[in-house]
């Protein structure tokens, strides 16, 4: 491993590779005054298209922060986040929402599903948003959810759910895919599968997944691991030879 | 094609909380009801008249003479515009019905052609047939029913040379002209039992008058596209030379004007107590949405995350106000027309309106359904609003507990902490969820005000009627005279057995004037010390008049005029001075419009003799044929007004305003009972999270549904004690569209009822907490932990 914290975009990598999404010097900041929270403090990143990304930091570090600010659902306070040439920062509501809609993914942390709708409903439920989007049941086969279409959030468990949240961030087939916590609750085998449904999508379809987790063994696989502390970017570290998902210990 | 899944989602969330969405939803439509069914009601009345004078050719002018040749009726049928001309002689006259007693009532006899029907103001009959030859009379059939007078009794009517003439009753019949049947402008609730219409053959009629081919009244019909006035103003100069005396058209027509009345005043309260619904329960909806939307923060932020637009949230959350309107509304529609036909249908039984039109009113249903609809989106739009204001990154945060609070009180009475933890837990909650304590509140004060508003009406008009005749009319009979008679026929009267007391009154068409305006009204002159008509101000004292006037509130606005002021007042009878006259008081006058001076003040008004008009009787015991005859006998004696008959009258005259009065009771119960219910279930099922936790630590479901009881007591309380003020207030609002000239009614709510409004809103709160306490029950612990997870 080479540590590429001093130079970010790491000649290797450079080449030949397209940036996706820029980010310079940016803040979030929480408060004012004596109250001033800097959840996010000056952090810059260029994320490359169909590169695997694992986000790592302790808790409050600003790893959902950072998230939320790449998924147009939250605006920076300081610096620019350049999408396709334009600062999406400086994006309406309407562009946020057409970017949301077509560009990003998202696999949350918390709130993950509509507890009135079944699992292949919640799906379509964003599929609904496009005209040309991935079947959603066969999404859901693609995570191992086959035989629990139809059940409700209720009737599923808390990895069942994290999966359909899985399916549902894919299925509308986005470039950039977000996701907070996404194995929190999956057991190593499950975790591991949905892990590999990640790794090859990207790599079949050239997506650019972003992965925040605890777990620094899911590190490994990542093509760079990012580590943040304070709200700022500790360390990159790129990864020449990812490990599969398969052959990481949990 | 498959529904949208945001579309599905409302879908799933109205069933997964149905019975809030469902109690929503009735209250919507018991606002739409009750709106089409008394509007609709009202709308089928008003053209329930119309057709009848439609189909009877009511008249478009009336001109009263004093004597003219039949033939002007020719004459004005040959002017332009006029369609048909009848002539016709109308007389008051003493006419004996048996079936009622010896002594005559008040009869106007109105003529109609003997062979065949008239071309203006014809009669339906309703039972019998019409004239098939001489000696015959058609009675009224208000006037029919109320006496019992069957098809073939007899009457007798005198003619003016003393001779007797039988008449056989061939039908009952109902005009166009006597819908509602009141003697004069002055005199408007005359019991049936003293007076009534028939209709009698010119050729029987007018011999016995000695009026062979004359006539005292022309009635046209006129084409409606002409100048009513013009023709008017035409025809009076025509009839000048005949001694015209009034002139009417449709608007001063006594019983259409009495009618109209009517209608304006229900017409209002078919609008805006139906308003007053709907805000009410565009306020449930707004509150049940705006809970849902609080509660689906984190789902709406997921939506704006995955890509949903501002809009297409701010519409999904519309869907849910759409949803309930469109099917509350639909209830509400199917529901109204069933109330607005049997409203129809049991007015047309007790109105003698020959021809009821109940027909669906498209228009009607069409603005119920609109007015639910809009009602419903209206209420929705706030809670949509806020929705779409939703920021997806904080909605999207785990959300903070509550932060745990001493209340202040607490902090002011320490003993409060030592409350048992069933009792200051609720008080906490109550404390620390200021906007649910306000909803539930809300929705109590709602239901008790809104049944206070609908009970007000019957007991406003209990009491006016207790006023009238339990304070006012202290005397049972009123004997009335064709001719003023001399005062001393009260002793006479006095003499007769069982009669307690009798005195004189002397009635006097006045004119009152002053600098603000003028009123033409009756001026009753009442015997020094008196007691048998009685004036009370509206605080219930008692007023006597001094050398002067006691007026009504309602003259009394109407001139500005207060005590002390003085009036002008002219004696409407040829050649008599005005004399001013000083405002002894302001007296409250629930029936009818009057004024009232000292006998010898009304006395010194039409030329100083010690006479009256009316005796006022009071006597031990019920009417008898006996006592009625004796009253009789007396001296000029014309007819009877027993106060019985006319308090029986009033009634029947009002039944349709108080079969409305019941039904808006009914609904007001109905929705306050919703309501009620639907807040107390909302606030269990919001909360079942936290109840859900609760039980999930061992608390007991006895001691939930203790704590949530208390909670709840304690907010409907003060619920109810707000609402019995605002209750109060409303009904003050809504007596502005019953009240009028002739008919002003004190507001009142009995204690009794508050008591009965207050006590039945807690019941139904206790009764709402018996589902809430199921909820608990059957709460499914792991379905409700595993969503708190997601
Ligand atoms: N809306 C907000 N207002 C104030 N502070 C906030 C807000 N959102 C986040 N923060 C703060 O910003 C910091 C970063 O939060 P963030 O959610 O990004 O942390 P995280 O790295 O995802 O932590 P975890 O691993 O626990 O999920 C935290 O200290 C948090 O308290
Ligand atoms: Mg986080």
């Amino acid at each position: 491993m080479t540590d590429l914290a001093a130079s970010p975009e790491g000649p290797a990598l450079a080449a030949g590779r397209k940036v996706l999404v820029r980010l310079e010097g940016v803040s979030k900041i929480y408060g004012a005054g004596a109250t001033e929270l800097r959840a996010l403090d000056g952090a810059s990143l260029d994320v490359y298209r169909g590169e695997f990304i694992v986000v790592l930091g302790p808790s409050g570090s600003g790893k959902t922060t950072l998230l939320n600010l790449l998924g147009g659902i939250d605006t920076p306070s300081e610096g620019r986040i350049v999408v396709g040439g334009s600062d999406i920062g400086r994006f309406s509501d309407g562009q946020l929402t057409e970017y949301r809609r077509r560009s990003v993914g998202f696999v949350f942390q918390f709130f993950n599903l509509i507890p009135t709708l079944t699992a292949v409903e919640n799906v379509e439920l964003a599929s609904d948003l496009l005209k040309e989007h991935r079947e959603p049941r066969a999404v859901l086969e693609e995570v191992g959810l086959g035989d629990r279409l139809d059940h409700f959030p209720s009737e599923l468990s808390g990895g069942e759910q994290q999966r359909v949240a899985v399916a549902r961030a894919l299925v509308t087939d986005p470039p950039l895919v977000l996701c907070d916590e996404p194995t929190g609750n999956l057991d190593e085998e499950t975790g591991k599968k949905v892990l590999g449904v990640m790794r090859e999508l990207g790599r079949k379809r050239d997506k650019t997944f972003i992965l925040v987790t605890h777990n620094s063994v899911i590190g490994e696989m990542a093509d760079r691991v990012v580590r943040l502390r304070d709200g700022r970017v500790a360390s990159i570290t790129v990864n020449e030879t990812p490990a599969e998902p398969e052959e990481i210990n949990w | 094609m498959r529904i949208s899944r945001s579309t599905l989602k409302i879908f799933r969330d109205i069933r997964r909380s149905r019975w809030q969405f469902v109690a929503v939803a009735v209250v919507i439509a018991l606002g739409v009801a009750i709106f089409i069914g008394s509007y609709g009601s009202f709308v089928n009345l008003r053209s329930s008249y119309d057709r009848t004078y439609e189909e009877l050719d009511m008249g478009d002018l009336w001109f009263d003479v004093a004597d003219a040749p039949a033939a002007v009726a020719s004459d004005a049928r040959a002017v332009e515009g006029v369609i048909a001309a009848d002539g016709r002689l109308v007389v008051d006259l003493p006419v004996t019905v048996p079936a009622i007693g010896e002594g005559p009532i008040q009869a106007r006899l109105s003529t109609l052609p003997g062979d065949d029907r008239p071309a203006v103001n014809d009669v339906k009959v309703t039972r019998g047939d019409y004239f098939t030859g001489p000696g015959q009379v058609l009675l009224e059939q208000g006037f029919a029913d109320f006496n019992d007078v069957p098809v073939g009794d007899a009457v007798r009517l005198q003619s003016t040379d003393g001779a007797v003439i039988e008449l056989t009753v061939v039908g009952h019949a109902v005009s166009p002209e006597y819908l509602f049947v009141a003697r004069s402008e002055r005199d408007l609730f005359t019991p049936p039992s003293s007076f009534g219409v028939m209709f009698v053959p010119y050729e029987e009629l007018a011999p016995a008058l000695g009026l062979d081919e004359r006539i005292n009244s022309l009635s046209l019909r006129l084409d409606p596209s002409v100048d009513a006035q013009a023709i008017s103003l035409e025809m009076s100069a025509f009839l000048e030379p005949y001694g015209l005396g009034a002139v009417h058209d449709r608007d001063t027509q006594l019983s259409n004007q009495l009618l109209q009345l009517d209608l304006d005043g229900f017409e209002s309260l078919a609008v805006v107590f139906p308003i007053l619904f709907l805000v009410v329960s565009s306020l449930a909806i707004y509150t049940l949405l705006n809970r849902l939307v609080q509660s689906q923060r984190g789902q709406i932020g997921v939506m704006r995350a995955m890509g949903y637009s501002r809009g297409q949230v701010l519409r999904h959350y519309l869907g849910y106000g759409l949803v309930i309107g469109i099917v509350a509304a639909s209830a509400g529609v199917a529901l109204g027309y069933a109330i607005a036909t049997l409203l129809t249908q049991a007015y047309g039984s007790f109105l003698t309106v020959p021809f009821i039109s109940t027909q669906a009113n498209f228009g009607v249903l069409a603005i119920g359904f609109a007015a639910g609809l809009t009602a419903s989106l209206i209420a929705a739009a706030i809670p949509a609003w806020l929705s779409a204001g939703v920021r997806p990154a904080e909605a999207m945060r785990p959300p903070a507990p509550p932060a745990g609070r001493h209340m202040l009180i607490e902090k002011l009475l320490p003993p409060l902490k030592r409350l048992p933890g069933v009792v200051k837990l609720p008080l906490r909650n109550i404390w620390r969820a200021p906007s649910r304590t306000f909803y539930t509140a809300f929705g109590m004060a709602a239901g008790v005000s809104l049944v206070l508003v609908a009970a007000s009406f019957l007991d406003s008009y209990d009491r006016a009627i207790d006023l009238q005749f339990g304070r006012i009319q202290n005397y049972d009979a009123r004997v009335n005279f064709v001719a003023p008679f001399p005062t001393s026929l009260a002793d006479e009267a006095d003499g007769i057995e069982r009669v307690r007391d009798a005195e004189s009154l002397l009635e006097v068409p006045v004119e009152l004037s002053t600098d603000g305006g003028r009123h033409a009204t009756l001026l009753q002159g009442l015997e020094a010390d008196g007691d048998l008509l009685r004036v009370y101000t509206p605080g219930g004292d008692r007023l006597e008049p001094a050398g002067g006037l006691l007026i009504t509130t309602v003259v009394a606005n109407l001139l500005g005029v207060e005590e002390g002021d003085s009036l002008n007042v002219r004696a409407v009878v040829p050649g008599a001075q005005a004399v001013s006259l000083t405002v002894d008081g302001i007296a409250q006058q629930p029936l009818g419009d009057v004024v009232f001076a000292r006998l010898d003040t009304a006395q010194a008004l039409t030329g100083g003799q010690p006479i009256g008009s009316a005796l006022l009787v009071s006597f031990s015991g019920d009417p008898t044929p006996a006592l009625e005859s004796q009253l009789y006998a007396l001296d000029g004696a014309g007819s009877i007004d027993f106060t019985s008959d006319i308090r029986d009258y009033l009634d029947e005259l009002n039944s349709l305003f108080l079969v409305f009065t019941g039904v808006m009771l009914i609904f007001g119960v109905a929705l306050g009972f919703a309501i009620i219910f639907n807040t107390i279930t909302i606030n269990t099922l919001e909360r079942q999270r936290e109840l859900a936790t609760m039980r999930t630590f061992g608390t007991g479901i006895g001691r939930l549904a203790s704590m949530l009881t208390i909670e709840n007591v304690v907010m409907g309380v003060i619920g109810v004690v707000a609402g019995l003020p605002i209750g109060y207030a409303l009904a003050q609002y809504f007596a502005q569209f019953y009240q009028n000239d002739l008919f002003d009614m004190p507001v009142v709510i009995y204690g009794r009822t508050y008591g009965i409004a207050a006590a039945g809103a807690l019941i139904v709160l206790l009764l709402a907490e018996i589902p809430a306490v199921r909820f608990v029950r059957r709460l499914d612990l792991p379905a409700v932990v595993r969503e708190i997870a997601t």
